[in-house]
């Protein structure tokens, strides 16, 4: 029987549940923030509606980055929390061409500039391609997810999927990224 | 790849890979933006890859995303938090149930009990009522049941019932069966300035008439409305070295409050309506039928061991059992 571990902080608990792929650790993050960024969204023209897309939107970004390794934990999960969603809220009401007030006009650290990808994840054209991706089938679409979204390493995917080794895995990935190609080829996405 | 001898940093897939993914160094990421902006193919392979990767990561949220709701929709409906609601709404309930019982058992008895605008009575007898009380407004149940008519004198202003908690009324002693009284609780001076007392029909023979002429109808449902007026004469009670003029009147039985008649319980009892007034006296309303105003004119008035009252007239004789507390009550006065 496995020892149960106990964490000298909820924000612990939440960290080792998301970097061991438990999606529980989602809930007990959206939950502590919850009240939080409701209070900041409806304060600042938001609705409850957009408080909630906000903060599932947050919570998915620390998943990534928790997930990627690139998280970097200086401050509270709730600070991290709150100045995505600032972010995020402020360049939603910039891209409604809406008011931006005063104090939210200053980017703040916890969120750094999306990647080109990132910037890129909202268009309509990565939604056909998220499509199609759809279609591929396993375990293309593991390896390309673990790849491009989960950033593990060649050896880390590896081991998941359980091939040989990272050069097989590099391999299948380049085999994958043709079938997904060809893909969006023949349905004239790219 | 690039149809020339030069080596761009666009051949090496991982560099690319590592742009689109913003793992670039600032440095390296210089060097490439330098390079695809004089290379077109180093363009469209960048955003190739840029978009294959946007997808990738779109599929991974969406999926993600609509895990998290289902996990939350989950988490809402689940027993447990149902469990929670209901634990913190029984707490509520529990509070509030507390703060009642604690202002019913234990507040400050000279304030009357109330939940909402409804007004808790219980009389002595142990029967519970409500009675409605407006904002402010200091007139008792019975005051607003049977307001005299504006022309008779305001000899009647309240009602007997007390407002008493259960707890003292648990105190008392069984219910009195001759007499039914409860000196007004209120602190507010105007709430008990007259009582309702049950009087008891204790002899209606022949001994008990005086000479007076038998009552006729007429006589004893004539002016049903008003008051009779009793003779100029007061009768004077004495009680000790104290005496008291008490002043009587009749009023029909049709003239008593709906919630009065309710409590008479037989023909022998005689609900009566005792307001002191503020030099000590006595108005005694008698709500009967069986005695008019007239014979009034000889009725007499006497006390029976200090604590009752007999009222003696042509045809009857009733007997009140006086609260101790009529006459050195402060909040016991006649209001005019």
């Amino acid at each position: 029987m496995a020892a149960r571990l106990f964490f000298l902080t909820p924000d612990a608990e939440i960290l080792d549940l998301i970097r061991s792929g438990d999606e529980e650790g989602l809930v007990m993050l959206y939950s502590a923030n919850e009240r939080m960024v409701r209070v900041f969204v409806t304060n600042n023209s938001g609705t409850p509606d957009d408080a909630e897309d906000l903060l599932q939107e947050a919570v998915i970004i620390l998943w990534e980055r928790v997930r990627a390794g690139t998280f970097e934990r200086n401050a509270k999960l709730s600070t991290f929390i709150y100045a995505t969603v600032r972010n995020l809220w402020r360049a939603r009401l910039r891209g409604m061409k809406r008011e931006v007030p005063a104090d939210l006009a200053e980017r703040d650290d916890a969120s750094d500039e999306p990647s080109p990808a990132d910037a890129l994840a909202g268009s309509e054209m990565a939604a056909a391609v998220a499509a199609a991706l759809d279609r591929l089938g396993e375990p293309c679409r593991t390896l390309l997810l673990l790849y491009y979204w989960e950033e593990r390493s060649m050896e880390e995917i590896a081991a998941q999927l359980k091939f040989a080794n990272a050069d097989t895995a590099k391999s299948k990935k380049y085999q994958c990224k043709k079938a997904l190609e060809r893909i969006l080829t023949d349905e004239r996405i790219i | 790849m690039n149809g020339s001898s030069k080596k761009y940093w666009t051949d090496d897939p991982e560099m690319v890979e590592r742009y689109v993914l913003g793992r670039l160094s600032e440095e390296e990421k210089r060097r490439l933006d330098a390079e695809i902006a004089e290379c077109e193919p180093c363009r469209e392979m960048l955003r190739r890859e840029t978009l294959l990767a946007a997808g990738v990561r779109r599929f991974g949220r969406d999926g993600l995303r609509s895990r998290l709701r289902r996990r939350l929709v989950r988490e809402r409906r689940s027993p447990v938090r149902m469990y929670q609601s209901v634990g913190l709404a029984a707490a509520v309930v529990i509070i509030a149930v507390g703060v009642g019982v604690y202002q019913m058992f234990f507040a400050d008895l000279t304030r009357p009990t109330q939940f909402g605008k409804k007004e808790i009575v219980i009389t002595q007898g142990g029967e519970i009522g409500e009675a409605r009380e407006e904002k402010r407004e200091v007139r008792t149940p019975e005051e607003k049941m049977d307001a005299p008519p504006p022309e008779a004198k305001p000899a009647v202003r309240s009602g007997a019932e007390r407002n008493v908690r259960p707890a003292e009324a648990a105190k008392r002693t069984a219910p009195e069966p001759i007499q039914e009284f409860a000196p007004a609780a209120k602190s507010d001076a105007a709430a008990a300035r007259s009582i309702w007392l049950l009087g008891t029909v204790v002899m209606e023979t022949g001994a008990a008439r005086t000479g007076a002429a038998a009552l006729s109808a007429e006589s004893r449902t004539a002016d049903a409305a008003a008051p009779q007026a009793s003779p100029d004469r007061p009768v004077t009670l004495r009680r000790g070295d104290v005496r008291n003029d008490v002043a009587l009147r009749q009023r029909p039985l049709s003239a008593l409050p709906t919630a009065r008649r309710s409590q008479m319980g037989s023909a022998r009892r005689v609900e009566t309506l005792v307001e002191t007034t503020g030099d000590g006296g006595l108005q005694l309303t008698i709500y009967t039928d069986d005695v008019a105003a007239s014979e009034l004119d000889a009725a007499s008035v006497e006390t029976l061991d200090g604590d009752s009252l007999v009222v003696t007239t042509a045809t009857q004789r009733i007997l009140y059992r006086l609260p101790p507390d009529l006459f050195t009550a402060p909040s016991v006065r006649t209001k005019r």
